[in-house]
């Protein structure tokens, strides 16, 4: 069931988001599945497809949103790969805007381990891939944009998710 | 335009929503999410009928987790969940294309609930592919997660990291899921070299070397911590790790160094807060007139390393415990009980760590007993340059510091023995005013010498004065605690700054430094043919110089200062001229990469 409204889903959003503008959407947040307007904390679910290339080149699209109660920690995975996807949210009002920086789904590296406990690094390139982005709502999100970031083309804006 | 697209949007997303629910099983509960680290373990490959085996593979990982140190000091700072996510076939897929795929391990696609695979082109990275699955489900179930963890349901080794841990039920891949915890948890490096990219500063990496300053130094009298390069040549000799070979991080057969727990530790103990319970609430002024009790409902480490300290008015009470009575008229009005947690595990070695992560409660009390305005010091007598910070009490008013400021609480670092002074302003009250005076006491004179330079084989005599005790470090991990210290044999490495740390009969301590200069003896050839000799020795007026050496040569002649007096540059021989006072000098004899030393007397 799951499976099938999912495909269904990605499969309409595909459809739907031809016509469109690939660099900009808008969302309203209250409207999103699962957002509990009676709960003083909530955690927006991002999953974005990104295909094309990387260093500027990178398709973006918000496959699925969705939201949950709760507060997120500060606990989240260091990349050090130099093609990464950086995204910033920001906010009409006064906050700290912090950078949260996710592995390129098109170009990561990833750690490959033997039963012996030796481990290596080995680099891993796809043509299509997924960043999943787990975001603390605060109060004045407006905006979150996403960076691609290569040691070729520096950081170049490639997505505007404007919130309402 | 924009409202049609942002209409679809919404639809679009709005078809995405995730209405299954599956069960979710509670490993270990020990406290609410918002304080806890909650670890997800996540099933693939397990069908309806494997859901009692996913169950006990997902308790066997939170089991093995919790094992593993410091973890185990701190099982209950962990939540574990299992979400039961039936697959509709049983195993992972195989595309057995990587060219070390398993020669006995079938191919084939499996419709599985994450869509876990092994690899196309390395067959050990096991990755989940249908990650918008993964998402959603987290978002309904369990939003608020730290990490999650993702079996999949093959006795074949393989697994990855990143943003999500994945491996297989395989009983060497369950360190898979530790090591990259210790990425995304502890914020840890990998140890083994995994390329200039990966060269950054971590708790664990530094491209910093010395002793004195390096992230870790404070393990560096604990082997086998030490420094280490993570390679001979290029970028990996720039980069320094604290253990070789025996570190999870570097091999997963191995614990976690003490390095690596300590960063570990320190990160849990940020994120969670021992003290749970607070009793009675310290939202509102208590009233202790007819006595009180106060408690804290403490998170304790398996080992109770929670040191709990009770200030009433910011002295110190003689009670250690989490619960502490005041009896009844005995307790001035506007006066304040601070009670401050600090956990003092011996994992972790931090510098001011006391300083980073106490945790303060504090009660305003009120009674029937008149208050006592009064200043208490942290101290009534530091050291030189040293910090005090001033409190008043009692005063239910206004106050005003002698320095002008007007908190309740100030921080002073005086020059030398000051008197301050603070009013207390209640209005229709007359201005009440204490004092209190800061003694401040002198540095020792401290002074590090040494009595170089010296030649590769001297004994290294280094010499500490002006304090009680001493606390020397150098060079190659040198320590030691005496004033006078002999290091016989130097070697060129021993050569460098070493400094001591003088503390006198106060408790004041002064730094000083010494700098040791070793040369190298003779590094030519032992060949008759081409040694340098110098002569006469013991020499008056002049010393000959003489070499068989081709080429032009270069001598150069210092004092014991290291100061260079005298300097020339000859072929085969030459002839000084000495206008010294008598004493010992050295010469240094070079000839393209070759080099000779020595000392020579003057008469």
């Amino acid at each position: 069931m799951l499976r099938l409204s999912s495909t269904v889903a990605i499969t309409l959003a595909g459809l739907l988001m031809i016509h469109c503008k690939p660099a900009q959407s808008t969302l309203t947040v209250g409207q999103i599945s699962n957002y509990n307007a009676n709960s003083p904390d909530h955690i927006l679910f991002l999953n974005f497809r990104i295909s094309g290339g990387v260093g500027g080149r990178e398709k973006v699209e918000l496959l699925s949103a969705s939201a949950g109660d709760g507060k997120m920690k500060d606990i989240a995975r260091s990349v050090h790969f130099p093609y990464q996807i950086k995204a910033i949210a920001r906010y009409s009002a006064s906050a700290v805007e912090r950078e949260m920086v996710f592995e390129h789904p098109l170009f990561k590296g990833r750690e490959v381990s033997d039963p012996s406990g030796h481990m290596r690094q080995v680099e891993v390139k796809a043509t299509e891939g997924n960043v999943l982005i787990r975001l603390q709502q605060h109060s004045g999100l407006n905006q979150l944009e996403l960076f691609s970031v290569s040691p070729e083309k520096g950081t170049v804006k490639i997505y505007t998710l404007d919130f309402n | 335009m924009k409202s049609i697209f942002t209409t679809l949007i919404i639809i679009c997303i709005a078809s995405t929503a995730f209405s299954q629910h599956y069960q979710v099983d509670t490993l270990y509960k020990k406290g609410p999410l918002e304080n806890r680290i909650n670890i997800v373990i996540l099933g693939d490959g397990f069908t309806q009928e494997q859901m009692p085996k996913f169950a006990a593979e997902a308790r066997k990982f939170a089991d093995f987790f919790l094992a593993y140190d410091p973890y185990t000091v701190y099982r209950d700072y962990f939540n574990f969940f299992a979400i039961r996510t039936p697959s509709k076939e049983s195993g992972v897929s195989n595309p057995g294309t990587a060219p070390d795929a398993y020669k006995d391990q079938p191919v084939g696609n499996k419709d599985t609930f994450f869509g876990a695979s092994f690899g196309h082109s390395i067959h050990r990275l096991v990755e989940v592919t249908k990650f918008d699955v993964l998402f959603n489900l987290m978002s309904t179930h369990l939003p608020a997660y730290d990490l999650i963890v993702v079996l999949v349901n093959t006795e074949y080794y393989g697994g990855s990291g990143g943003q999500i841990a994945v491996h297989t039920l395989n009983d060497a891949a369950n360190t898979i899921g530790v090591h990259e915890i210790g990425h995304a948890f502890g914020r840890l490096s990998d140890e083994y070299w995994a390329g200039s990219i990966y060269g950054t500063e971590a708790a664990n990496m530094t491209a910093i070397s010395d002793p004195g300053s390096i992230r870790w130094k404070n393990w560096l009298n604990s082997p086998p911590v030490g420094i280490y390069k993570h390679g001979l040549e290029g970028d990996a000799a720039k980069w320094h790790k604290p253990t070789n070979g025996t570190c999870l991080m570097e091999y997963l057969d191995q614990q976690l160094c003490a390095v690596c727990r300590e960063a570990t530790v320190e990160r849990l103990l940020e994120n969670i807060n021992p003290v749970e319970k607070i009793e009675p609430d310290t939202a509102a002024s208590i009233d202790v007139t007819a006595g009180q009790a106060f408690k804290l409902g403490l998170l304790k480490p398996s080992r109770n390393t929670l040191q709990v300290q009770w200030h009433l008015n910011g002295m110190l009470l003689p009670f250690s415990g989490d619960e502490i009575s005041l009896k009844g008229g005995e307790i001035p009005d506007s006066s304040a009980l601070t009670a401050t947690v600090f956990d003092t595990t011996t994992l972790s070695r931090r510098d001011d760590s006391r300083a980073f992560r106490s945790r303060a409660v504090s009660w305003s009390l009120k009674s029937s007993v008149p208050a006592v305005f009064k200043i208490v010091a942290s101290s009534d007598s530091v050291c030189l340059r040293n910090e005090v910070a001033l409190t008043a009490h009692g005063c239910a008013g206004a106050l005003k510091w002698s320095t002008g400021e007007t908190s309740k609480s100030i921080h002073v670092t005086p020059d030398q023995t000051t008197v301050y002074s603070c009013s207390c302003q209640v209005q229709g009250q007359s201005v009440k005013t204490a004092e209190i005076s800061i003694h401040i006491m002198p540095l020792p004179n401290a002074t590090a010498t040494n009595g170089g330079p010296y030649l590769a084989g001297d004994t290294i005599k280094l010499a500490a004065a002006g304090g009680k005790t001493y606390m020397w470090r150098g060079p190659l991990f040198f320590a030691s605690i005496s004033p006078q210290v002999s290091i016989p044999n130097a070697t060129l490495n021993q050569a460098g700054l070493y400094e001591v740390v003088v503390k006198d009969v106060n408790g004041c301590s002064k730094t000083a430094q010494t700098e040791v200069k070793v040369d190298p003896i003779l590094s030519v050839p032992n060949d008759q043919d081409v040694l340098v000799s110098v002569s006469p020795n013991p020499a008056r007026d002049y010393i000959s110089i003489e070499t068989k050496l081709g080429g032009k040569s270069n001598v150069k002649l210092y004092d014991q200062a290291g100061r260079e007096l005298i300097s020339d540059s000859f072929e085969k021989k030459t002839r000084l001229p000495l206008n010294l006072p008598s004493g010992i000098y050295l010469y240094r004899v070079s000839n393209g990469s070759r080099e000779s030393t020595g000392k020579v007397a003057v008469q």
